[in-house]
C-alpha cells in the first residue's frame, strides 16, 4: 500500500493541476481582498473589510468547484494514460490503488484549504482591524469545517471519477455535480435565511432544507453563516465513508480496459 | 516443462457475447511466445486476465505456479511488466521520473539502474523533455523501459513495435532477444506484424474466437514452413509410388495435389513420370511462412 501511496503523492508534488489549485488558494484571496478595496474605493464607501469577510467569501466560497477542478485533472489520466491499469499490472490491489488515491486527494484539498486559510488570516492580520464579530475558536471553527468540507468533496469525486472511470464524459461529472449543489444550496439557503421577511418553510420540507442546509458540504461552502461545525463535519465525514465504501464496492468488480 | 502463464478453460462472457471460450493456454518458462488472432479474438481480453485487469467469468489460471484465486497472485504480479494496448506513461513528467515513478510504486528501495534502462531503450538523451511531447515511437520505448523496472520475469508486449520506425523496431527485436537470452525474461508478444513476430518467437499460440486453435514451438512451426515444391498430376497415388521409390517425403493433398519436400529436378522425375502414366501439370516452388501457418488456422478474412 504505502509504495503506491507514495508514487501518488509524487505524482501529486509535481502535478501541473495540483501547483495550479496552490497557486490560487494563495491568490485568490489576494485578488478578492484588493478587488473589494477597489470597488470600496471606486464607489467612495467607507465600509469596514473584516477578516471573517476575507475568510468565508473568497477561497472558500468558490472551493468546492476548485477543488472538484484540480482532483478531475490530477486523476484524469489515471485512466485516459492508462496510469492506474500499470498499478494494477505491478501488483497492486484494486484496495490499495483506491484507497491511496483517496487519500492523496484528500490530502490535496486539505493542503488548498491550509493555504488559502492562512492567506486570508494573513491579510486579515496586516490590513483588517481584526474578525469582526468571530471569536477565534468560532474562526478555528469555521476553517476546520470548511477544510472537511473540501477534503470531503475530494474524496467524493474521486470516487465518482474511479468509478465511472474508462469514459471521457465521466471527467465532467463531479463539476456538473459541484455546480448543481451549488445551484441547490444557493436555492435552499434563499428559502431559509431569507434576505427579506423571515422563513416560510415548515414541517418536512424545513427539515429537509435544514438538513441539506447544515450537512452536505457543497452546502456548508456556500452557506454564510457558520456556526454549525459539528453538523458540517458530520456530514463531510458521511460523505468520506459512502465515498470510500461505495467505490472500494464497485471499483473491485471493475473491469478495467 | 515448467509453464510461467497457464489457464485452464479460462471463460469470459459479456452478457451474451463470450469473449473467451474455455482458453486453455500454455507460456514455456523461457520462452518468447508470440500471440497471433485477428481483431477480437481475445488476445487483449486474455492480457487483461492475466494483469489483473479483468474477472474471469468461470475457469482460472496460474501465473508463476500461483492460482489467480491465491492472496499472494499480486506478488507474482509484482515480477511481471506489461505494456498493454498503449504505454502507460506519465505524460507531464520526463522519462527519467516516469521511471522513478514506476520504482515508487514497485516499492524499490533505490533509483540505481535507471540510466541503464533508459540506455537501453535509446531514451538516455531526452533530458528534460515531457513524455507528452515524445513521438510514438518513443512512448513505445518509454512504456518498455517501464516494463522492465524491477527485473521482471515475464513481460507482456501487445504490439510492442507500434509507432516504430524500421531502426526502432530492429532495436526492440534486439533487445527482447538479448533480455530473453541473458537474464532469461519469458515475453508475452503480440503482434500483427507476423514476420517481425516470427523473427523473435521461440512458441506460438494461434487464437480465434476467444479459443486457442493451436500452440506450437518454433521448431515445430519451422518444420511446417519448410520449402517443399507443389505438384499437380494426373494422379497422387502414381506420385506416392515413385516419391516412396525415391524415399522422398511428401505429403498428399487431394487426389491431383501434393507437397513434395524435396528439391525435385524435374528432369530427374519427369522419366519416372512418363513411364508410370502419371502426367505433371505444374511444379510450383514455395516456402510457408508464418503467415500462410495463420491464414490455414484462422482464415485471412481479417487482420492478425
Amino acid at each position: 500500500m504505502h509504495s503506491v501511496f507514495y508514487s501518488d503523492l509524487r505524482r501529486a508534488i509535481n502535478n501541473r493541476y495540483v501547483k495550479m489549485g496552490a497557486i490560487v488558494s494563495v491568490v485568490y484571496p489576494l485578488v478578492y481582498f484588493l478587488s473589494y478595496l477597489l470597488i470600496l474605493k471606486i464607489a467612495k464607501l467607507d465600509v469596514q473589510i473584516y477578516g471573517d469577510d476575507i475568510l468565508s467569501s473568497s477561497y472558500i466560497r468558490i472551493s468546492s468547484f476548485i477543488v472538484t477542478a484540480v482532483i478531475t485533472g490530477f486523476l484524469a489520466p489515471e485512466f485516459s494514460d492508462g496510469i492506474i491499469r500499470n498499478k494494477l499490472i505491478t501488483g497492486a490491489s484494486r484496495n490499495e490503488a483506491f484507497t491511496s488515491l483517496i487519500l492523496v486527494s484528500g490530502i490535496v484539498a486539505g493542503m488548498m484549504s491550509a493555504i488559502a486559510s492562512v492567506t486570508s488570516l494573513i491579510i486579515s492580520v496586516l490590513f483588517t482591524p481584526g474578525f469582526g464579530s468571530l471569536t477565534t475558536i468560532e474562526m478555528g471553527d469555521y476553517i476546520l469545517s470548511a477544510t472537511s468540507a473540501q477534503i470531503s468533496i475530494a474524496v467524493f469525486s474521486t470516487m465518482l471519477l474511479i468509478v465511472l472511470g474508462n469514459s471521457k464524459i465521466s471527467l465532467a461529472i463531479p463539476l456538473a455535480v459541484a455546480f448543481i449543489m451549488k445551484v441547490i444550496a444557493t436555492v435552499v439557503q434563499d428559502k431559509l435565511y431569507p434576505t427579506e421577511g423571515v422563513c416560510t418553510l415548515t414541517g418536512t420540507r424545513l427539515k429537509v432544507y435544514t438538513l441539506f442546509d447544515q450537512y452536505v458540504p457543497y452546502s456548508c461552502l456556500t452557506r454564510t453563516v457558520q456556526y454549525t461545525f459539528s453538523s458540517c463535519f458530520v456530514g463531510a465525514m458521511v460523505l468520506i465513508i459512502f465515498s470510500v465504501v461505495f467505490g472500494l464496492i464497485i471499483f473491485d468488480e471493475k473491469d478495467i480496459v | 516443462m515448467e509453464y510461467i502463464f497457464k489457464t485452464n478453460n479460462l471463460e469470459k462472457r459479456y452478457g451474451s457475447f463470450t469473449a473467451l471460450n474455455g482458453v486453455n493456454m500454455a507460456v514455456p518458462k523461457g520462452s518468447i511466445y508470440g500471440f497471433v488472432g485477428k481483431n477480437g479474438a481475445g488476445k487483449t481480453t486474455l492480457i487483461r486476465h492475466l494483469c489483473g485487469l479483468q474477472e474471469q467469468t468461470s475457469g482460472s489460471f496460474e501465473l508463476m505456479g500461483i492460482k489467480d484465486n491465491d492472496k499472494a497472485i499480486n506478488k507474482a504480479r509484482r515480477r511481471i511488466g506489461a505494456v498493454v494496448e498503449s504505454p502507460a506513461v506519465y505524460k507531464d513528467m520526463t522519462a527519467r521520473d516516469n521511471l522513478k515513478q514506476q520504482y515508487l510504486t514497485l516499492g524499490l528501495p533505490t533509483f540505481d539502474g535507471i540510466d541503464e534502462l533508459l540506455e537501453i531503450v535509446g531514451l538516455a538523451d531526452t533530458g528534460k523533455k515531457k513524455a507528452g511531447k515524445f513521438s510514438l515511437g518513443m512512448r513505445q520505448r518509454l512504456g518498455i523501459a517501464i516494463a522492465l523496472c524491477g527485473k521482471p520475469d515475464l513481460i507482456i508486449l501487445d504490439e510492442p513495435t507500434n509507432g516504430l520506425d524500421p531502426q526502432g523496431i530492429i532495436e526492440i527485436r534486439e533487445l527482447i532477444i538479448k533480455l530473453n537470452k541473458e537474464q532469461g525474461i519469458s515475453f508475452i508478444i503480440s503482434s500483427h506484424i507476423l514476420d517481425e513476430l516470427a523473427r523473435v518467437a521461440t512458441y506460438y499460440g494461434f487464437i480465434d474466437k476467444g479459443r486457442i486453435v493451436k500452440e506450437m514451438s518454433a521448431e515445430e512451426l519451422g518444420k511446417e514452413c519448410r520449402k517443399s515444391v507443389r505438384m499437380k498430376v494426373s494422379d497422387t497415388k502414381i506420385l506416392a509410388r515413385i516419391m516412396d521409390s525415391q524415399g522422398i517425403e511428401y505429403n498428399i493433398i487431394d487426389d491431383k495435389t501434393a507437397d513434395v519436400y524435396s528439391e525435385v529436378a524435374f528432369s530427374t522425375i519427369a522419366k519416372d513420370f512418363e513411364e508410370a502414366g502419371c502426367t505433371i501439370y505444374t511444379m510450383d516452388e514455395r516456402e510457408e511462412s508464418l503467415e500462410a501457418i495463420y491464414l490455414s488456422l484462422l482464415g485471412g478474412d481479417q487482420s492478425a
